[in-house]
């Protein structure tokens, strides 16, 4: 039997015994651990005494792993890719020292060389061919690890010398290597797969989680002993737990150490515990077991069969293109972003009781912004960073969610949308919830599907994971997780109705599973509700709840509540954002809803299918039901509140065009017109100064700032405006334009904005202020409009 | 190997019962959401030009029409078993056969399976209206009656009365020479003849041929749907009706009403007619047994709804005279006007192309909004209703090729009014290959139309109203192309495309 019919062979079997492992596995920790404690001693030296103890400490769980097991007699057994792998640790290393006297992006650009360059050595040892990871595909796109990474050595070593000029390419180039690593993480088949990744991810959370803790605890006890104290015991217990049945990769030990080299190498102060509960993560040993491909039919799903590297391939490539659409945002932050950043900008603690006190969000977004700021720096490109990734990772999720639910082509062709969608890339690029918000969600459906199919822990850890995230990310999402619960309900009734023994365990199973998840969402959710006690009570207080009048700021902007306003969304979510016009015209073309109806027709009905619409559906319904009920309250029924529906419409899309379409050319020709229609959506969405979400607050500033001389003030309306011209800085005094205009020897330059950010009140504080500046004897000497902005220069 | 479709297994199972309480609940939801709409669409100060309202008012109502009866017969959906075993002397069976220059291939294995039914002696008779030898060997071959006649007066009823006069066993079966019947027919069907009043028993057409051609594959749809729900309900509500093939008459009953009626295309609707107008009653048993083969090109598809719209359509007014209760009268006249339908669909189509090339519209000054909510909740009612009650077996294609053929129902219309006697024409078994546009000619002219309105709509005014418009002109297009495509492209290039799929099947396995 050639290899080819055993993996064929393997694919559709049940179980087959483990092989030999390859030998360079051990090797690889070898190769990374020295890499990482040059860089990592460079760094601490550099600081203060508690990080050379946090070195101390990393450096001897290093030792301790390089040296365990066969890993130190294996490497003269490959000694030609040790040299290969060593040479490319060496210049990661100098890449990372040389990255030193660099601030902030310059640092961690440094961490980013490391990581990719331990990509290299990683890539390079594990060059055998993969006959013991049946149904596995990781080394399938090994070469374009490769190639990623080797791209990362070449940017990151010519950023080194020319930095300011390669920002964005660095950003590019590091992104698919680890975008790829993580695609390579979700997207296995086997359970043995997904076994590894469980636990590296488990140990991984859990160390995380613990320094968070840590993190949270009064500064007067030592945060670094609490994260060690609390990361390592958890990590071991999960290590020696799973040592009797469950393996991990030998490359999930490496992936955490190189994260916990990039945290701590741009570490200042307590963020420095999380490399180390990285680090401990990577204590969990690689392991040898049984290889299970299990295939279930409980939702009527095709299970993948078969190698489906070209699939995987074109899903890398279009995750590298979303990639380079979200970098690619030429339009500056808008208000809600500037008001984010305003907050990460605080100290941690301040930050949290600013969220708690002002704002109207959980805390997630702002954490993650927080980290952001202190690893990647508040450039505009670093404080999009985390949207841009997670936009991209939505890319291959919807692959793995769509194939997982319909299959291997559906999956493609949701991941193609995703790629060009123009609300996705909107949302991918902005410094703000809800592109971490999509793809909470379509991780929470990917783990109900699991969990639904197999009943696996390691998917109800992911789906209780995902929940709780998402409910700390946006207070939305909880519909969202209402409905996967109600799916969850529903299938377990679905299943009483089946008189099976087996169907009766599985059912038993998924109840209990389901009131465990259930509970212990709960009680994570329960440090919560003081914040939404506490942030109801105000937004009551100030008009801005759920039964007052609330500000009228966007109510031109989004329709109100009702049929039309739906289909509004239902635009806005596949075409984006555009101009009035467009969108009443795009709006008019809703007889295709009937068209699509009709095509309903005589399909087969699937239960995966019906789940998605209940998940995307009940929060739209809840959330236009809500607003038109309470018609007084401002409008909530815009996609963004909504926007974990936004990536299962996507895979209903995909669905929807394959059933309906059968022949292959004309699903070609319908999906390619369909990526160029949202391409040029896209197009348009972005340069449009039209498009009424659209604020181009920064060239506002710019042109101010130029004409500004000492002695000019700027007077601004709205209020809120404050947190664009801290972030941007014109140069001289701002302040809001209420009241009585202080007297100036200089000019006057007034700021307001339209469209979400129109109101009667900041109409009148810019009139007010022309008006007193006019009986001053001051005249507008010159009105600059921008997108959305309006600037007088008054003197 | 025999590659006959008409021996592969079936698919489709007639006896398939949707959950009651959701159709029920689905239908009553469509009656609260068609008050909804109906209550909000007659509203006299909403109509732009009152021509095109009144239109459009008449069009919505025949449809709320035909719906409400869907409603009602599906309501009454219940299961049509077998009958209980014929107890008593093993009955005799005269099983017909009429042929008129059917291509010997289409016709044998029905009568090889006609001698082999079980359950009664059978006497199968050929009777061949075209009078070719070929069929007279095939009779002998077979070893059953031949029964030929000099004239040919009544098509397919006259040979069949002209068959009963020289047959004389109490039961009659009759089969469509392309329908091949199971073996157990005559089992399933015979039982139900142990009560007295029963006249004839039907039993469901299935199209195996559905692979070959999207054209039968889309007609099995639509006789899915009649022989699946449908006549299940009618059956449930006593009006059941006679539908040609597949069905088994007591001669007693026959001879009460004078035989098959020759003067109607629909020869079978009528005998139905005067059969329960005589106080006889129908059987339905709603299990496929026996095998045939639907239209296989557009020509054959619209020659035989030319002929059921014509039959039906003329039978209206035997209707309205008719000395039947009321159910069953309103169940008859639900079906014969069925086959005006085609011009609602002229009509739906007509209106974007008179609003985008001359401004006429039949609503005026109405929020979108304010249409949808009333409007769009009505129509996905309905079509959820369709494909619960009929279990998915109504498919797109089955209603686009309805929709696309319009023109059949509104020429029969003309056909009907002006008393242009039609032509018994049988349906052709073996399709051609070939293009075929003269049938679909009246398709493509609208489809033209649409075009253009689309075009011209654009150009002189691309304002948001336009775009709606120029979406309901698009929704026409696809469903009118859909349902001509088959016509458009021919059959040979579907043979092609199948034997590729065929190809790639081949090499997996």
């Amino acid at each position: 039997m050639s290899l080819l019919d055993e993996r064929r062979e393997i694919a559709i079997g049940e179980t087959v015994p483990a092989q030999p492992r390859a030998t360079g596995r051990r090797l690889s920790a070898c190769v990374v651990a020295p890499a990482g404690i040059a860089s990592f001693i460079a760094v601490t030296t550099a600081t203060d005494l508690a990080h050379g103890a946090l070195a101390a400490a990393i450096v001897i769980l290093l030792t301790v792993l390089a040296l365990r097991g066969d890993g130190v007699t294996s490497m003269f057994d490959g000694w030609l890719r040790w040299q290969v792998a060593g040479a490319a640790a060496l210049a990661g290393s100098v890449a990372g020292v040389g990255a030193l006297s660099y601030d902030g992006a310059g640092s961690t650009v440094g961490y980013a060389a490391t990581v990719g360059l331990s990509w290299v050595a990683i890539a390079y040892i594990r060059r055998e061919p993969n006959v013991d990871r049946p149904g596995s595909s990781f080394g399938d796109i090994d070469g374009l690890i490769r190639i990623a990474a080797s791209a990362v050595l070449v940017i990151c070593a010519a950023a080194i010398v020319v930095p300011s000029v390669f920002e964005r390419l660095i950003v590019a180039g590091c992104a698919p290597a680890v975008g790829l690593a993580l695609f390579a993480l979700i997207s296995r088949r086997t359970r043995r797969a997904s076994d590894g990744i469980g636990v590296g991810v488990q140990a991984l959370v859990a160390g995380i989680a613990a320094a968070l803790l840590a993190l949270a605890t009064p500064h007067d006890i030592s945060t670094a002993s609490i994260a060690l104290g609390t990361a390592l015991p958890t990590a071991a217990a999960l290590a020696l737990f799973k040592r009797a049945r469950r393996p991990v990769r030998a490359w999930v030990p490496s992936a955490s150490m190189a994260l916990a080299f990039v945290m701590a190498g741009a570490a200042t102060g307590p963020i420095s515990v999380v490399a180390v509960a990285a680090a401990a993560g990577a204590l969990v040993p690689p392991r040898r077991s049984a290889t299970s491909c299990f295939v279930d039919k409980q939702l009527d799903i095709p299970m993948p069969t078969g190698p489906d590297v070209a699939m995987r391939r074109a899903v890398a490539g279009l995750t590298a293109v979303a990639i380079a659409m979200r970098l690619f945002a030429e339009r500056g932050l808008w208000l809600d972003e500037a008001t984010s950043v305003h907050q990460a900008r605080m100290p941690f603690n301040a930050m949290l009781q600013d969220i708690y006190k002002d704002d109207n969000h959980p805390p997630l977004h702002h954490i993650v912004l927080w980290l952001d700021i202190r690893l990647v720096g508040d450039s505009e490109l670093a404080l999009r960073l985390p949207a841009v990734v997670l936009g991209a990772l939505l890319v291959p999720m919807l692959f793995v969610t769509g194939r997982a639910l319909f299959g291997r082509r559906i999956g493609a062709i949701a991941a193609a949308i995703g790629t060009v969608a123009p609300i996705a890339v909107w949302y991918g690029q902005e410094a703000r919830m809800y592109s971490q918000f999509m793809l909470l969600s379509l991780v929470s459906v990917h783990a109900l599907v699991h969990v639904i199919r197999s009943g696996d822990k390691r998917f109800w850890a992911i789906f209780t994971l995902s929940s709780v995230a998402l409910m700390y990310t946006q207070y939305f999402a909880v519909l969202h997780v209402g409905a996967t619960i109600v799916v969850l309900v529903i299938e377990v009734l679905r299943r009483r109705r089946v008189s099976d023994v087996d169907v009766d365990t599985r059912r038993s199973r998924l109840g209990r599973g389901l009131a465990i998840s259930v509970a212990t969402q709960v009680i994570v959710m329960l440090p919560l509700v003081p914040w939404i006690l506490h942030q109801a009570a105000r937004n009551q207080q100030e008009g801005f709840g759920f039964s007052t009048s609330g500000i009228a700021g966007g109510s031109d902007v989004v329709p109100p509540p009702g049929v039309y306003g739906l289909l509004t969304n239902v635009q806005w979510a596949i075409f984006g954002y555009q101009n009035d016009q467009l969108t009443e015209r795009l709006v008019a073309l809703w007889p295709i809803g009937l068209l699509l109806l009709l095509f309903t027709l005589g399909r087969q009905r699937r239960v995966a299918n019906r789940y998605l619409i209940l998940i995307a559906g009940l929060p739209v319904a809840f959330v236009f039901g809500a607003s038109f009920l309470a018609a007084k309250s401002r409008s909530l029924a815009e996609v963004r509140y909504f926007a974990g529906a936004v990536p299962l419409l996507f895979i209903l899309l995909a669905a929807g065009l394959v059933t309906v379409i059968t022949s292959r050319r004309a699903q070609q020709i319908v999906v390619g017109g369909l990526m160029t229609t949202m391409l040029v959506a896209a197009g348009l969405q972005e340069t449009s100064t039209d498009n009424p979400r659209l604020y181009q607050y920064r060239e506002a500033v710019d042109e101010v700032r130029e004409m500004a001389n000492p002695g000019d003030i700027v007077l601004y309306a709205p209020f809120y405006l404050n947190y664009v011209l801290e972030y941007y800085n014109p140069g001289v005094p701002a302040m809001r334009a209420s009241g009585t205009v202080p007297a100036t020897p200089g000019k006057v330059f007034l700021v307001s904005a339209s469209s979400f950010a129109a109101s009667g009140e900041s109409d009148r504080e810019i009139d007010g202020a022309l008006e007193q500046l006019r009986k001053r004897g001051l005249d507008v000497e010159a009105r600059y409009d921008f997108a959305q902005v309006t600037v007088w220069e008054v003197g | 190997m025999n590659t006959d479709d008409r021996f592969a297994q079936v698919t489709w199972n007639a006896g398939e019962l949707p959950p009651r309480l959701t159709v029920r609940l689905a239908i009553l939801l469509n009656v609260v959401l068609a008050l909804w709409y109906f209550s909000w669409l007659l509203d006299v100060d909403r109509a732009s030009n009152p021509w095109l309202f009144g239109a459009l008012v008449v069009a919505e109502l025949f449809n709320l029409f035909q719906g409400a009866f869907f409603w009602w017969t599906v309501w009454s959906d219940r299961q049509h078993g077998r009958a209980a075993m014929w107890r008593g002397q093993v009955p005799v069976v005269d099983v017909f056969i009429p042929v008129y220059n059917e291509p010997v291939d289409i016709v044998a294995p029905t009568l090889l399976a006609a001698t082999q039914l079980r359950g009664a002696r059978v006497n199968v008779c050929l009777l061949d209206d075209g009078g070719s030898d070929s069929m007279k060997a095939l009779a002998r071959r077979y070893g059953v009656r031949y029964i030929n006649r000099t004239s040919r007066n009544g098509a397919k009823a006259g040979n069949i009365n002209h068959a009963l006069q020289m047959t004389e066993a109490p039961f009659v079966a009759v089969f469509d020479c392309d329908h091949v019947p199971s073996p157990e027919f005559l089992e399933a069907t015979i039982g139900h003849f142990a009560r007295p009043e029963v006249a004839f028993v039907q039993t469901p057409q299935y199209y195996a041929n559905t692979i070959d051609s999207p054209i039968a594959a889309a007609s099995a749809a639509q006789q899915e749907l009649f022989f699946g729900v449908i006549a299940r309900g009618k059956a449930s509500q006593g009006a059941m009706f006679c539908c040609g093939t597949n069905v088994v008459f007591r001669r007693d009953a026959l001879d009460d009403v004078g035989g098959f009626p020759e003067d109607s295309l629909t020869e079978d609707f009528a005998l139905s007619i005067n059969l329960h107008e005589r106080g006889w009653r129908s059987e339905y048993v709603s299990e496929v047994l026996a095998v045939g083969l639907g239209p296989e090109d557009m020509s054959s598809y619209v020659s035989q709804q030319r002929r059921w719209a014509q039959g039906c359509l003329g039978g209206i007014g035997r209707v309205l005279r008719s000395t039947l209760p009321l159910g069953q009268r309103l169940q008859y006249l639900a079906s014969a006007c069925y086959f005006l339908s085609g011009w609602t669909v002229m009509l739906y189509m007509s209106m974007p192309i008179l609003r985008l090339l001359f401004g006429w519209q039949p609503i005026g000054a109405v929020g979108t909004n304010d249409f949808i909510l009333h409007f769009a909740p009505y129509f996905a009612a309905s079509l959820t209703t369709v494909a619960i009650a009929s279990s998915g077996s109504f498919t797109f294609h089955a209603f686009a090729l309805s929709s696309a053929t319009f023109g059949v129902h509104v020429r029969s219309v003309g056909r009907v009014i002006f008393r242009r006697r039609g032509r018994f024409v049988v349906t052709p078994k073996h399709g051609a290959d070939g293009r075929q546009l003269r049938p679909v000619g009246f398709t493509i002219a609208f489809g033209a139309a649409l075009l253009l309105a689309m075009f011209v709509g654009l150009v002189r005014d691309p304002s948001p109203s336009t775009f709606n418009n120029v979406a309901y002109a698009g929704l026409h297009l696809v469903v009118l192309s859909t349902g001509a495509w088959p016509a458009l492209v021919g059959r040979a290039r579907h043979r092609a495309a199948l034997s590729i799929v065929r190809t790639e099947g081949e090499v997996a396995a």
